[in-house]
């Protein structure tokens, strides 16, 4: 018999909106519309309406009643978002609501869409109406990609919370899992605690595999959060152990691999943890909580190969004599008015890129230098000195090269598309003047443009012209599955956001294999950069989405002091403390080259032997 | 993977045909009085009334398509299935409409049929004079069941007099639109307050079968935590008490051992497991556990809630004459009143 907690059954119960009430464990919530007296006044006053309104009402209630959880009512609303349909994504996102009641790993093999059927199981949710507040927990690096697919694939706007007192009002929220760890030792306390004063009706947690060790701090942020539905999506779950595996599902459902004693007498072959000793067991347990597809049996996808061409330039000296001379300025004299050193870190990270770019870009920054009082005479004279170098530059030996490098690509095919990338507008524009003059048809693609400008311009790249023109922030987000060829005009020292460029292109529908090009100038720190981030990282094979895993699990993808990436901070700090001596910038990057090696060979294992127990 | 198949959106059951179906019906029905045009599959709709489309936020033309392909094809159609995002918009665009009705039942008997009515046996009608008008409510009720991933609703009709509840058939009365002007005013607040007990009656009556399901699912859920719990908590006991055993042989041994390299052996792993007995104890493993417990089962508690919201959607007033029946019994007269639609004579 119900107990009621709030009123018994007998009685009328006037004006009663709620009442919550137990049989056995079960909660029970009944609510009532406070809107119900708004009626009774109206008949009151005798406001009536035409019963055939009712009997329309009646029938909009049925038609537009939910059906049952054995299709995705949502999915015609996203459809139109997506680039391809893909039916192993809408089953699984049906077999984790419908069969594993909103809680599961989803352990999917990297590049067959985790974070869209993540995406289909939230915006069904909402649209079901079960899900109010939501939260995603990434890592530092995803967190705007994250945000912007949700946004332009599933039209549903994430929050960052990056502040405590940010989680008040934060019903769809998203968080780098990263910073909210955080915990205070001097209070005792996570820095986010007041995320586990909240009931979150749905937590997805991408690359949970970093949720292996249960006395982190990490995996206690995450067991504390109050949630009716979890999601944890990782490629990879166990990289050592299984007992990081066990710990992984303590989090989703406590104690379903038993205790950690009978998991070890039960699953483990005594004093080997890498080895299940009753694999079939193990994998049927598994199979309640988690979803799991490898790439060959998914139908729908083809993976192309990635070629990397590097073209080295050649400059000429007096090239190398102004390059010499603001890498020696930057080092040496760069002087605030007081003639106080400036912060050479500061100067790496927004000087350097702008001078490894193109010339145009270099006497951008030396003219503002130059007209700017807040830097010491000395080194504005010297800024002048080398702007006039600059210009006394007849030929300009990496633009040559491009435009060398384009009429390469057509000889080998005449209609193909090139996109072409650079970091900087100054940049942008130089090269676009540059060749247009040369009787390329191109356009122009960089930040600021309104939507419709955006698709314009794409219909022109797929229609008329044959290079885009781009920088990053303009082509943020934005789908060239039709073009082939990438042309990095400028490398950006973070090998994300080249990921990112080559993004645009190694996506699903891609026909053919994609070619690669990156400018580097011979005999400089940038030579050697675009060789480990484009040879040694980005083309080795790797699947779109794996990149990011392996610099999460090496952590070198959090944001470092500077707020940029900790990879890239550390290709600055080589360059800073070698102090332009090339051989001593060559054997830090060989290092950093050493231990990248070494974290794709521990992930290429991790994925052979998750294969091993869980295919 | 093809266990699954049969759940593909483009597959459709002959239930969802039917479905697709009905709602086709309901939107030529709501739509009547716009301009509809039907061909290959798409309905054109336009010529919407003006507060529609600021409701639904775009103008009208709407191509409404009840095929998921062919919605595919169609650029900017509008797909319609059980639950999609047009027909919710319907729903809610309805949701403040409709919500009072006034209706009359309409009977007014003759002296032939009064006179055959058994209540009225033995006596001799002389006059059949209308005396006042009665009055019922019927409360229409829309409650939504939500638990889990699932989500059900049904549709409760109560009929409400006098804080009773009746159970008519409407269906045997003509019915026609009442007259304001005939009726007093009625506040209907007593009878709301009896058919919202009704409703809570019947509502627990009709979430039973989800309440077994839930309660299922629930226990299985709720054992696994106590189970785990209980097992960790033994667990550590007897690594205590193993650990006490320890000390107590350690200590046996020592008595009996003369050579010194021995008795610092022995000392010093008493003094280990020593430490590790008073770690366990400090650590208040067991408190911290039952809290663990009880926070995740306050959280399967919490993902088993039950929620069920009630809706008064509509209020319909129904009146319909009560007569003054003028009767003789054995040459003596009287008055009696007879209400038609409960067939009560007083």
């Amino acid at each position: 018999m119900d107990k009621l907690k709030i009123i018994s059954k007998s009685e009328p119960q006037k004006d009663l909106l709620q009442r919550t009430y137990f049989d056995r464990e079960l909660k029970i919530i009944e609510n009532f519309s406070k809107e119900d007296s708004g009626i009774l006044e109206k008949i009151k006053n005798k406001h009536f309406e035409d019963r055939k309104i009712l009997e329309l009402k009646l029938k909009s209630e049925e038609a537009a009643k939910q059906s049952e959880m054995t299709k995705l009512i949502s999915y015609p609303m996203i459809r139109g978002n997506l680039e391809y349909n893909l039916p192993h994504q809408q089953e699984g996102a049906l077999k984790i609501l419908r069969d594993l009641d909103g809680r599961a790993l989803l352990a999917d093999e990297v590049g067959l869409g985790k974070t869209i059927t993540a995406g289909m199981v939230l915006k069904e949710c909402i649209v079901r109406g079960f899900v109010r507040r939501a939260l995603i927990l990434t890592p530092p690096s995803l967190v705007n990609q994250w945000k912007e697919e949700l946004s332009t694939k599933f039209d549903l706007n994430f929050k960052e919370v990056n502040k405590e007192s940010e989680w008040e009002n934060a019903g769809l929220a998203i968080a780098s899992i990263d910073k909210v760890k955080n915990f205070n030792t001097s209070t005792n306390e996570f820095k986010h605690s007041k995320a586990h004063e909240i009931y979150w009706d749905i937590i997805i947690i991408d690359e949970a595999h970093k949720l292996k060790d249960k006395k982190t701090f990490r995996w206690r942020f995450v067991d504390k959060l109050q949630k009716k539905r979890l999601l944890l999506l990782t490629a990879t779950p166990f990289q050592n152990d299984l007992i990081e595996l066990y710990n992984l599902l303590s989090l989703l459902r406590r104690g379903h691999l038993g205790t950690i004693s009978e998991f070890r007498s039960s699953f483990l072959v005594d004093g080997n943890e890498r080895q299940p000793l009753n694999p079939r067991e193990l994998k049927r347990k598994l199979s309640e909580v988690m979803i799991r597809r490898r790439r060959d049996e998914v139908k729908g996808i083809r993976y192309m190969t990635r070629i990397p061409k590097i073209d080295s330039i050649n400059l000429s000296w007096q090239e190398k004599n102004a390059y010499e001379q603001v890498v020696d300025l930057l080092l040496l004299h760069y002087f605030d008015f007081n003639g106080e050193p400036i912060s050479t870190n500061l100067a790496a990270y927004s000087v350097l890129p702008k001078i490894t770019s193109s010339s145009k870009s270099s006497i951008e920054f030396l003219e503002n230098l130059v007209a700017n009082p807040k830097y010491h005479k000395t080194t504005r004279d010297i800024a002048q000195r080398i702007i006039g170098d600059f210009k006394r530059i007849t030929h300009d030996t990496k633009i040559e090269k491009l435009i060398a490098l384009i009429h390469e690509i057509n000889k080998r095919d005449k209609d193909t598309k090139i996109l072409l990338y650079t970091k900087h507008p100054a940049t942008l524009k130089y090269i676009a003047d540059i060749l247009r003059k040369q009787k390329f048809k191109i356009t122009e693609f960089k930040g600021g443009l309104t939507p419709d400008e955006k698709t314009a311009r794409i219909k022109e790249f797929k229609e008329k012209t044959q290079i885009l023109v781009s920088t990053e922030t303009g082509a943020e987000g934005l789908n060239f599955q039709f073009c082939s060829n990438l042309i990095n005009y400028d490398l950006p020292w973070n090998p994300m956001a080249v990921e990112q460029r080559i993004g645009r292109l190694d996506r699903i529908g891609q026909k053919k294999n994609i070619f690669v090009y990156s400018l580097a100038t011979k005999g400089t720190m940038e030579e050697h950069v675009v060789d480990l981030i484009i040879n040694k990282m980005c083309c080795i094979g790797l699947v779109m989405g794996e990149l990011p895993i392996i610099l999460f699990n090496m952590g070198l993808d959090s944001n470092g002091q500077s707020g940029s990436n900790k990879f890239e901070e550390r290709i600055m700090n080589a360059f800073l403390d070698s102090k332009n001596n090339l051989h001593r910038f060559t054997s830090e990057i060989d290092k950093i080259g050493g231990e990248i090696n070494k974290g794709i060979k521990e992930y290429e294992q991790t994925k052979k032997y998750t294969s091993q127990l869980l295919d | 993977m093809n266990k699954l198949k049969n759940i593909h959106p483009n597959y459709l059951t002959k239930m969802e045909t039917a479905n697709q179906n009905n709602s086709k019906e309901f939107i030529l029905e709501f739509f009547k009085d716009s301009k509809i045009k039907d061909e290959k599959g798409v309905l054109t709709i336009s010529e919407v009334r003006e507060d529609f489309e600021n409701f639904i936020g775009k103008k009208s033309p709407y191509k409404l398509v009840f095929d998921f392909n062919l919605h595919n094809k169609i650029k900017d159609s509008e797909l319609i299935m059980q639950g999609s995002y047009f027909l919710l918009a319907i729903r809610d665009y309805l949701s403040d409409k409709g919500q009072t009705s006034l209706l009359k039942i309409n009977i007014e008997p003759t002296l032939s049929e009064l006179s055959k009515n058994p209540k009225f046996k033995n006596c001799q009608i002389l006059e059949i004079k209308h005396s006042h008008f009665e009055f019922f409510s019927e409360f229409s009720f829309l409650s939504v069941y939500q638990y889990l991933n699932e989500k059900k609703q049904s549709m409760n009709q109560i009929l409400v007099q006098d804080k009773k509840v009746l159970g008519l058939d409407l269906g045997k009365f003509k019915i026609k639109i009442g007259n304001k002007d005939e009726i007093p005013e009625i506040n209907l607040s007593n009878a709301y307050q009896f058919a919202k007990n009704r409703l809570i009656f019947n509502v627990t009556k009709e979430i039973r079968p989800i309440k077994s399901i839930l309660k299922e699912k629930l226990d299985k859920e709720l054992n696994r935590i106590k189970n785990h719990y209980s097992k960790q908590i033994k667990e550590k006991d007897e690594e205590i008490e193993r650990c006490i055993e320890k000390i107590k042989l350690l200590k046996s041994k020592l008595k009996h051992t003369y050579y010194d390299r021995d008795i610092r052996i022995l000392n010093r792993l008493i003094g280990e497991s020593q430490e590790r007995f008073e770690n366990l104890k400090k650590k208040s493993y067991k408190a911290r556990l039952e809290e663990e417990e009880k926070f995740h089962i306050t959280d399967e508690i919490e993902k088993h809630i039950l929620s069920i919201k009630n809706n008064l959607i509509n209020v319909t007033l129904f009146y319909y004459p009560v007569y003054n029946v003028h009767i003789a019994v054995k040459s003596k007269k009287f008055v009696r009143k007879y209400n038609p639609v409960l067939d009560e004579v007083f």
